[in-house]
């Protein structure tokens, strides 16, 4: 494909919006500000609203309000539920206030790997989470983690700029402070690690990503230069992302 | 640095740089998943003076580099997978080479430079790593392991298109994520001589230049800036390189290999702590 200069400017700009668009999907999500982020970073157009999916391990929840319902409410019930131990010690109300109290975490998304459309309209983009997250507890003791996994996202481009359509959060080692690693089963089912709690009961329930046999597939599920979006290359429910070999298109 | 640079010129300074992140990143994620061949036939260039260092000395030439980071390691990788398979047959049928991968040389940090002629780009990163996995290293508990590097980076503009020229790794510490004071531990080991300098990782079985070309484990010693950080430059030369001698990617040879220090001539006596050496309990 031959762009013209301007093109090429266009482009050069995009990538880097597109790698600035999820940087600050990761600080949102750090901080917890996910409606917040829904509002401003995701989708807005009707017709991405409703394809918009939210990835995890074990499934997609699909449209923006699936997305919003595990996002950002069973989210706030969660961290009201780390709240009460606080206001049950008489430490603090149990308002939407002090939601977060004693809770830290950092989500980032580092080693961006981007790539444009040829035809301008969305991106395709990976990167690696180095991450932890830490709740306290009103008895000075703290539940703690360090996360590692990939990411994956379809961007598309709305008038007033790049958004997130389709973001897959593929969790893959959980090391819990205290535990060495070593001594977790290798077998332990996915569903049974700590952070798991965070996936929710997706809208789509299939295996996404099988922390077991790790980056079995990154070679094919990894962007590269494309011409047009395709939901079967794409990293929504449609897309092939994690699946066998066998279950994708023969060549 | 030449300032007075054309729309075109900018353009193709601002792809270039791109273009090194984007291969910077795929090699972090095709290197985590043993996925070697396709690395090093898409984005290396098949040059006399391609090289590739790391604390034990530098690769020199395309056919070293892609038998040592290829064959080699696809030997390795293969191996390391069969011998999981006594434990776990479970991964039987699964793709050998990147089947319970799962570490990243994770980027950050990068600083990079486009010579005034636009023929190459210097760039330096570091590397907050891990060296992460379901089933680890010793093939049957999980791996949990960090690795923080620095990077130095080199790339030529060959045939219309970027290519990778040189790569200098230098590791500088490693660890367990779930280990407790893993600089201090170092530091007690290498006292008492469990640990050298020069020994994190291994080597490679063909080598043209062997020597210590970065030394690891800084705790014990000041900061080894191996890969200082790229200044503005006028061409890919001797003076702006992370690889003297091996700077023309045609294959002239301004500087012949070595004479590099050799592993045997080191001597860990030179090392100011082994004065203090008083433990281990």
């Amino acid at each position: 494909m031959v762009f013209t200069d301007e093109e090429r400017i266009d482009r050069i700009c995009d990538r880097e919006a597109c790698t600035q668009l999820i940087n600050r999907h990761s600080i949102y999500h750090s901080n917890d500000w996910r409606r917040r982020e829904l509002d401003e970073l995701w989708v807005t157009d009707p017709q991405y609203r409703q394809t918009a999916s939210l990835g995890y391990n074990n499934g997609y929840y699909v449209g923006m309000d699936a997305i919003a319902q595990h996002y950002v409410l069973d989210r706030e019930a969660q961290r009201y539920e780390w709240l009460k131990p606080y206001h049950e010690a008489k430490r603090t109300p149990l308002c939407r206030e002090n939601l977060g109290l004693g809770a830290s975490a950092m989500h980032t998304s580092t080693t961006p790997l981007v790539y444009i459309a040829d035809d301008g309209r969305t991106a395709r983009y990976q990167g690696y989470q180095l991450g932890y997250q830490s709740t306290g507890r009103p008895d000075g003791t703290a539940e703690s983690y360090l996360e590692f996994g990939l990411l994956y996202a379809d961007l598309v481009r709305e008038e007033d700029g790049w958004k997130i359509w389709h973001l897959v959060m593929e969790h893959d080692h959980t090391v819990e402070v205290g535990t060495a690693y070593a001594d977790v089963p290798v077998r332990r089912p996915d569903s049974e690690d700590p952070l798991a709690r965070d996936y929710g009961t997706p809208t789509v329930e299939q295996t996404v990503y099988n922390p077991l046999f790790g980056w079995e597939y990154i070679w094919q599920d990894m962007p590269r230069p494309y011409v047009t979006y395709d939901d079967k290359s794409g990293y929504g429910p449609g897309g092939d992302l994690g699946k066998p070999y066998y279950k994708r298109e023969r060549r | 640095m030449n300032r007075a640079l054309t729309l075109e010129q900018r353009i193709h300074n601002a792809e270039a740089c791109q273009t090194v992140e984007e291969y910077k990143a795929r090699h972090a994620y095709l290197h985590g998943a043993g996925y070697s061949r396709e690395e090093w036939d898409l984005m290396w260039l098949d040059s006399p003076n391609t090289t590739w260092a790391h604390q034990f000395g530098r690769m020199v030439g395309f056919e070293e580099v892609y038998m040592n980071s290829v064959f080699h390691m696809d030997r390795q990788v293969v191996t390391d997978k069969l011998a999981m398979m006594e434990e776990y047959p479970e991964i039987q049928g699964h793709d050998l080479r990147s089947v319970c991968a799962g570490g990243c040389h994770a980027l950050a940090s990068d600083v990079m430079e486009v010579a005034d002629d636009g023929l190459s780009v210097r760039a330096s990163f570091l590397t907050p790593g891990t060296l992460m996995g379901p089933i680890g290293m010793d093939g049957k508990t999980r791996g949990g392991i960090w690795l923080w590097e620095r990077y130095g980076s080199e790339f030529a503009y060959v045939d219309g298109k970027w290519q990778w020229f040189h790569e200098q790794v230098c590791p500088d510490i490693a660890g367990d994520y779930d280990h407790g004071n893993w600089a201090h531990d170092r530091y007690l080991d290498y006292l008492d001589r469990d640990l050298n300098i020069g020994e994190l990782g291994g080597r490679p079985a063909q080598l043209t230049e062997p020597g210590l070309f970065h030394a690891d484990y800084s705790i014990v010693q000041t900061v080894q800036d191996t890969v200082h950080p790229p200044a503005p430059y006028a061409t890919l030369d001797d003076n702006n390189t992370y690889s003297p001698g091996r700077t023309d990617p045609t294959g002239k040879v301004t500087v012949k290999s070595g004479p590099a220090t050799k592993m045997a001539a080191y001597d860990p006596d030179e090392n100011p702590f082994f004065g203090m050496k008083q433990h281990k309990d």
